[in-house]
């Protein structure tokens, strides 16, 4: 059981660590691009732009559920440290459990909605559907879930999954 | 609608998920979706923070944040802030407590390069706490130097906190705002160099040897490739050649080049810078995303308009209700990190400043000075948590010794925000405001 | 709290809240024309109906709060017309070059019945259209290069709304469609990330006059803005209440068409005086219209729908 999570999580983590880091060097190839075709081929890259603004929501999500998988979100932990075990346990799970919530309502749920309300709409230069850019909200957020159970099961048990 | 039950719930469930520990972005969320309830049925709610969170971060111009980022991992891991710092010591390496003042004149080279305080903190701290600790420096001294002088690197351009404000506050021209940085930083750290002066005479600590012609000659071109990235870079963005997202990107592939040159950058290390900065970009992008789904609760539920009315009430003189906000904003900066702190508050404050008559650029300007000071303070600074971790000093050990200098940096606030010229002489002076 | 969800139910101590969103400050003439919509109503209502107005572009762009439209978000909003193509095709119609000749024809055209029919015959995709504000003839303007002929636009880098008729359009002319928000466009112009855009006048007192030295007034496309409400909400309204926004969004669009004038001869005044920018006047128009003919056909002929607009437009000149 233990083991398979390890398992899980170290997948997750390698999968979305390596999205993540290929679209961070895409995004950065494509701006360094649009000023060389504007400078040096005096022949603007038109897509560029387009591109990279989903790519930024596509970067955000994944990093995001990379964060949940390896509790790296920002938050404030100074309450929690000054408690005793038991009271500090009780609060990690409670965050646990919301961010578990957050992710089955918010980003699956509200980001299916979204994403077939949108399925209308096309961008105006390349045409990418817009249901396919706000798709990537509700897939982090089934990536999500599965971390959160196993941060769940970490809480519970108290053996670490790493 | 009952502007005050919003407030109440928004803020009150935030603060509370706050101080629970619940991830930051998610407690922007959670409280958000309860106030919008008040007011909406549930898919609705759900469907308009997913879309605010997805258009959040769908700006060109944020991607910036993530370039710079990773710009600045890779001069971390380059060998880029060595040379700097061998830079920094040959020009105030004279001085009395002299890797003290290397310290806080390599933050601000290294802040001129990168838009992260917490980066120039751990790059140019890391090295040179040890150094003098050697020498029999306080390492509480040295701590608290590197604390107050790290975060100039948020106010000296480019920074990402610019970056985040202009896009909340309706283009603000950055171009504007990177000039009006550089006077306040460079106050900043002159500040900190003054006190850690008056120490570091009242306890005999040491200047560094005398550099010979030769050497010095030599430390300089060796650092003259990293400093031309500042020219090329700020250079770009205001001279109008690209734009500051473009300048972040020409900032990555200068910095590549420059690690490949000096051979500091293997393949493993690349990776591991890649996906450090991938997975940084990804929390703070989140946290936009998060936080411009509560500007969107904000803007609906009128709270911002109510909150700067309010405001206005207690007092109609322009400077107590600039001395209020800076309250406010050094209050929350003590617990919220730059780019929650700058999301949230900018709506809230921007209808007060535009009534004031005060120059949005200005205001950029005290809003980031304010979330620098936050950087230092308990119970959530990260650059104080980061130095404190390099020097392995408990934070109770350093605060004393910082209490100097952040006292003399608010001074320091007071004056950028009732002296407009401070931050806007520059920018003026190039046709930019 | 947003009152009751049915007009019927309304009264002046508990009214109906209807939300509109746009993206125009309050103070802009089309953003006045809204507030004195939202005035009639309440007047017309007797208080039962009160309109929220959210200026500014606090609740999102254009496509956003279309969106939040379409979910029941918000009730109602202010979009440019082509904007409404995603969701009823025959809107493409209005991002389409040269379909006027002058303004009168365009006035009389919009006012016609027929259109007012088009207007209020897409419920089932989820919106009616109450009115139409114009937002004038658009043309090209540039930083340092008079355009007379669509030779005159090769190689330039332009400017467009986010729409696929406009891309399409500069395409056509012979230039490169640069699709871009309009709060960047002067920063773009001033670092030469492009080299012009298009847009009514107004856009020279709104900063890009400063920089675009030259208004070639080529008159390419006369682009409407549309009010719409959406059909929940609409539905919602008794049929004396619809007629109540009706009423009081057509005398809103007729005041409106005075204080635009003004507007637009006070923005021409400003340019050429305060800000130095030369209007050309003696473009050829035909050779824009030529070069872009094609354009009504390719449209009719993949939307159905556009050739019904056209057909009203072509009946009602
Ligand atoms: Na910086
Ligand atoms: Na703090």
């Amino acid at each position: 059981m233990i083991e398979l999570m390890t398992k899980i999580r170290r997948g997750i983590n390698a999968l979305l660590s390596t999205i993540a880091a290929i679209i961070l060097i895409t995004m950065s190839v494509l701006v360094i691009y649009q000023v060389f075709t504007r400078y040096v081929l005096n022949n603007p890259a038109d897509f560029t732009e387009e591109i990279i603004r989903y790519l930024l929501i596509w970067i955000c999500f994944i990093g995001a559920a990379y964060a949940f998988n390896s509790r790296q979100h920002m938050a404030l932990l100074f309450v929690q440290a000054k408690m005793k075990p038991a009271a500090r346990r009780a609060l990690v799970i409670f965050s646990d459990v919301l961010v578990l919530l957050f992710a089955i309502f918010v980003m699956v749920m509200g980001g299916i909605n979204l994403a077939v309300s949108a399925r209308q709409e096309f961008s105006s230069l390349l045409g990418i559907p817009r249901s396919l850019v706000y798709a990537m909200a509700p897939i982090a957020g089934v990536f999500t879930i599965v971390a959160q159970i196993i941060n769940l099961v970490e809480d519970f048990t108290g053996i670490e999954i790493k | 609608m009952n502007i005050l039950l919003s407030v109440i719930v928004l803020f009150g469930i935030f603060f509370v998920l706050l101080f629970l520990g619940v991830p930051i972005s998610v407690g922007i969320v959670i409280s958000s979706l309860a106030t919008t309830l008040m007011n909406l049925p549930w898919d609705q709610v759900i469907f308009i923070i997913m879309q605010k969170m997805n258009s959040g971060v769908e700006s060109f111009s944020l991607l910036a944040i993530p370039l710079f980022i990773l710009a600045g991992n890779i001069m971390n891991n380059g060998g880029i802030a060595r040379r700097l710092i061998n830079f920094a010591k040959l020009i105030v390496g004279r001085i009395p407590g002299a890797l003290a003042h290397t310290n806080v004149l390599g933050n601000m080279l290294f802040g001129a390069l990168s838009g992260s305080a917490v980066a120039a903190a751990a790059a140019i701290g890391g090295t040179l706490n040890p150094m003098e600790e050697e020498e029999g420096y306080d390492p509480a001294f040295s701590t608290a130097v590197n604390i107050a002088s790290a975060p100039t690197g948020l106010l000296i351009p480019p920074t990402s906190a610019f970056i985040v404000y202009s896009s909340i506050a309706g283009g603000v021209s950055i171009s504007a705002l990177f000039m009006a940085g550089y006077v306040p930083g460079i106050l900043m750290g002159l500040v900190a160099m003054v006190i850690a002066f008056f120490y570091a005479k009242k306890h005999n600590y040491s200047v560094t040897e005398k550099v010979p012609m030769k050497d010095a000659i030599r430390i300089t071109l060796d650092a003259l490739p990293s400093l031309l990235l500042i020219v090329i870079v700020i250079g770009g963005i205001v001279g109008g050649i690209f734009t500051a997202t473009e300048g972040a990107g020409i900032a990555v592939l200068y910095c590549a080049i420059l690690s490949l040159i000096y051979r500091s950058v293997d393949f493993k290390t690349l990776m591991k810078i890649l996906l450090d900065s991938a997975n940084t970009s990804g929390i703070i992008l989140f946290l936009i995303a998060a936080s411009s789904a509560m500007s969107w609760v904000m803007a609906y539920t009128g709270i911002p308009n109510a909150i700067s009315n309010a405001i206005m009430s207690v007092s109609d003189n322009k400077y107590v209700i600039l001395l209020l906000m800076n309250v406010v904003l050094l209050i929350v900066g003590t617990f919220l990190d730059i780019t929650p702190a700058c999301l949230i508050f900018t709506p809230i404050f921007l209808p007060i400043v535009t009534s004031l008559g005060m120059n949005l650029v200005q205001f950029g300007v005290v809003l980031t000075f304010n979330m620098c000071l936050g950087t230092m303070t308990p119970p959530v600074g990260s650059v104080l948590f980061v130095s404190c971790g390099i020097s392995k000093l408990p934070i109770e050990k350093v605060i004393r010794t910082l209490i100097p200098y952040v006292v003399a940096e608010i001074i320091l606030l007071l004056l950028v925000t009732y002296i407009p010229a401070i931050s806007l002489a520059l920018p003026t002076a190039m046709g930019l405001v | 709290d947003y009152g009751v969800t049915n007009s019927a139910d309304a009264t002046a101590e508990n009214p109906m809240v209807i939300t509109l969103a746009h993206n125009l400050s309050d103070t802009h003439v089309t953003g006045i024309a809204i507030q004195e919509f939202a005035d009639k109503v309440k007047e017309l209502s007797d208080g039962r109906i009160e309109i929220r107005i959210f200026p500014n572009g606090t609740l999102g762009s254009e496509t956003e709060v279309m969106e939040q439209l379409m979910a029941g978000v918000v009730d109602m909003t202010k979009v440019s017309a082509p904007g409404m193509a995603t969701y009823n095709a025959g809107y493409h119609t209005f991002g389409l070059p040269y379909l006027f000749e002058n303004e009168e024809q365009f006035y009389k055209v919009m006012d016609s019945q027929d259109m007012q029919d088009f207007f209020l015959s897409s419920e089932d995709d989820g919106f009616v259209t109450l009115t139409y504000y114009t937002s004038g003839a658009r043309s090209f303007y540039t930083v340092d290069k008079p355009i007379r002929t669509p030779e005159d636009l090769k190689g330039l880098k332009l400017r467009v709304q986010d729409m696929k008729s406009q891309t399409d359009m500069v395409k056509m002319l012979g230039g490169t469609p640069v699709a871009m928000a309009l709060g960047d466009v002067y920063t773009a112009l001033e670092t030469g990330i492009i080299d012009g855009s298009e847009n009514n006048e107004t856009a020279m007192v709104l900063g890009h006059g400063e920089v675009c030295k030259y208004y070639s007034v080529d008159q390419h496309s006369m682009i409407p803005d549309v009010m719409v409400i959406s059909t929940s909400t609409w539905n919602s309204l008794t049929p004396e209440d619809q007629q109540i926004l009706l009423q009081a969004a057509k005398e809103s669009t007729a005041d409106h068409i005075v204080a635009w004038d003004k507007e637009i001869d006070e923005a021409i005044e400003t340019a050429k005086n305060e800000l130095g920018v030369t209007f050309i006047e003696d473009v050829d128009k035909e050779a824009f219209q030529e070069a872009t003919a094609s354009m009504v056909d390719d449209y009719c002929a993949q939307y159905p729908e556009v050739q019904e607009v056209v057909d009203i437009i072509e009946a009602n000149k």
